[in-house]
């Protein structure tokens, strides 16, 4: 395939993008990683290790090639490839509208701004779910579904186009056998039995309750936001507002103007796939959840009409706005995490025992920090959360903190300034009444 | 800028569209806390685990839906009709029942 003038502005696109969101990409590890995520795709690509449920190989096996032959830090070898995708996003983006306000609604929202500067799965699952209605527009039906199976390889989150994907095909006429395509992704779960080993993260052992345990193990968060008492549901509603409104900006009432002109031309097929993301976020029991409204940018963006000039120039400005806002905001080592919190946090392990046990509270990218730090050292430090998901899980963390105690290696995480995650490893000597407490135990 | 060539309502759209504008300017502060999950983790401290959640409402409207598909099908036949609504009342109860004490997912706090 040669490259023909005609598309030297979608890839101009797509490279300013990339220029944009690569200057504020994270050099070293942060926190603001949906937790954990960051410290444990790095293990993942160092040591072919398992990331967390559903397992994400295909996003594995690619960082593991990434990460050796990207120049810099192992965490800005794979943040990076994040800004590489969500550039590739916004050139697709114009390539499929030619009107430069799609892509620029896109990387003007700020959810997209700060998934795609730092190690995270959701700017190539975003390409690859635009790719896919990319294929379907241009009535490529098999290889819609071929890449939501690569989707469907790294992330669950491709699994919502395939039941509006296969009504469309369905009630057009179209070859209803395309859809088994999706199953290509099946094979590439094989990884998580080849890859676990001791000492086990994520699956505890090597048999089949274990590996059930960790396929189910985010079922339960599908739609178990609670209903009543209503504080996390008043919680959700204005996180998604906020979120939405800050993101779109003035873009929004044409948005709906979109939207409303495509249901009355029987188009539904976008306005279906830009709500579905935003309702699973919705219903999401952990908050944790907004990175999931990355498609709902790229097919909100795609739902865009033009309107008179005046209109445009107000979106224009509104995102030239929101692009320097965020360049302020997100900009990871500068305004955002300035200190590195998690990089910080892993460099005080290196003065502690290696079978040191380290109370981190809540702090999951302590947590992803210490795993990473055993992998790279050879050392058996355990961190203990005030988190469980079983009643196993807290006694194994109970049992730790009386090695801690015993042995005289038990320290605390404790937080020196919390609006910029700051913490300080320090020894701790508690009473086991301290302990039932802090672990919630009555 | 000539906005007099604009009608009605391009102009109430230009509007909205400026007001939507200075809304993510204002909102952007607030956005930061949700997108760099400043708040979350001291979140996982108030999570509610309650059975009246939105996956539980779910499953009894839909059975209620498909209760109710099932029965439009048999608009002339009123016993069986009347049958089905029967049933249909008896999964609601006994879904409801059944996963009343369920958690959503064990959290510790």
């Amino acid at each position: 395939m040669t490259l023909s003038t005609r598309q030297l502005p979608y890839i101009g696109v797509a490279i300013l993008a990339f220029i944009y969101l690569a200057s504020l990409t994270g050099q070293h590890m942060t926190w603001v990683n949906a937790d954990h995520d960051g410290t444990n795709y790095i293990i993942s690509a160092k040591y072919l290790r398992l990331s967390h449920p559903t397992g994400a190989p295909l996003f594995n096996l690619m960082n593991a090639g990434l990460i050796r032959i990207t120049p810099g830090s192992d965490y800005f070898a794979l943040a990076i490839w994040s800004a590489v995708f969500s550039g590739l996003t916004a050139g697709l983006l114009f390539k499929m509208t030619r009107n430069l306000l799609v892509p620029g609604v896109f990387i003007g929202s700020a959810t997209v701004v700060s998934q795609s500067t730092i190690v995270e799965a959701y700017a190539i699952v975003t390409f690859l779910m635009v790719l896919a209605y990319y294929f379907h527009t241009k009535d490529m039906h098999r290889a819609k579904y071929v890449v939501l199976s690569i989707g469907l390889a790294i992330h669950h989150l491709p699994i919502l186009l395939v039941p509006p994907f296969f009504a469309w095909d369905y009630l057009n006429g179209k070859d209803k056998r395309n859809v088994l395509f999706v199953l290509l992704a099946l094979p590439w779960y094989l990884y998580v039995p080849i890859f676990n080993r001791e000492p086990y993260i994520w699956i505890k052992g090597n048999y089949f309750k274990a590996y059930l345990d960790y396929f189910a193990a985010q079922g339960g968060l599908l739609g178990g936001l609670a209903i009543w008492p209503a504080d996390n549901l008043l919680m959700r509603m204005k996180d998604i507002s906020i979120i939405t409104l800050a993101g779109f900006g003035a873009a929004i009432p044409f948005i709906f103007l979109g939207m409303r002109q495509r249901f009355k031309d029987k188009d539904w097929l976008l306005p279906i796939i830009f709500v579905i993301p935003a309702a699973y976020y919705f219903t999401m029991l952990t908050s944790n959840a907004y990175i999931y409204m990355l498609p709902v940018f790229a097919y909100g963006s795609l739902l865009l009409t033009g309107g008179k000039i005046y209109s445009r120039i107000i979106i224009a400005v509104g995102i030239v706005t929101l692009l320097i806002t965020n360049a302020q905001a997100y900009d990871i080592g500068n305004n955002l995490d300035p200190s590195y919190a998690s990089q910080r946090f892993y460099d005080q392990l290196e003065e502690l025992p290696d079978n040191a046990v380290v109370y981190t509270d809540l702090n999951g990218w302590e947590r992803g920090a210490i795993w990473l730090y055993n992998e790279d050292s050879g050392s058996n430090q355990r961190s203990v959360s005030k988190l469980w998901i079983s009643e196993r899980d807290r006694d194994q963390r109970i049992r730790d903190i009386h090695y801690g105690l015993s042995n005289g290696v038990l320290y605390r995480s404790v937080d020196i300034d919390q609006t910029i995650k700051h913490s300080h490893i320090e020894p701790w000597d508690p009473t086991l009444e301290e302990v039932d407490e802090l672990l919630g135990i009555e | 800028m000539n906005f007099s060539a604009l009608n009605k309502n391009e102009l109430i759209l230009t509007v909205v569209a400026g007001v939507f504008a200075i809304v993510a300017i204002v909102l952007s502060e607030a956005a930061q806390d949700v997108n760099a999950a400043f708040a979350e983790a001291d979140r996982w401290r108030h999570v509610i685990v309650s059975n009246k959640s939105f996956l539980f409402f779910f499953n009894l409207v839909i059975v209620g839906v498909a209760g109710g598909a099932i029965g439009s099908r048999y608009k002339e036949r009123k016993r069986v009709r009347f049958g089905i609504m029967i049933a249909t009342w008896g999964v609601i109860w006994l879904v409801g029942f059944a996963t009343f004490g369920v958690t959503p997912v064990p959290v510790g706090n």
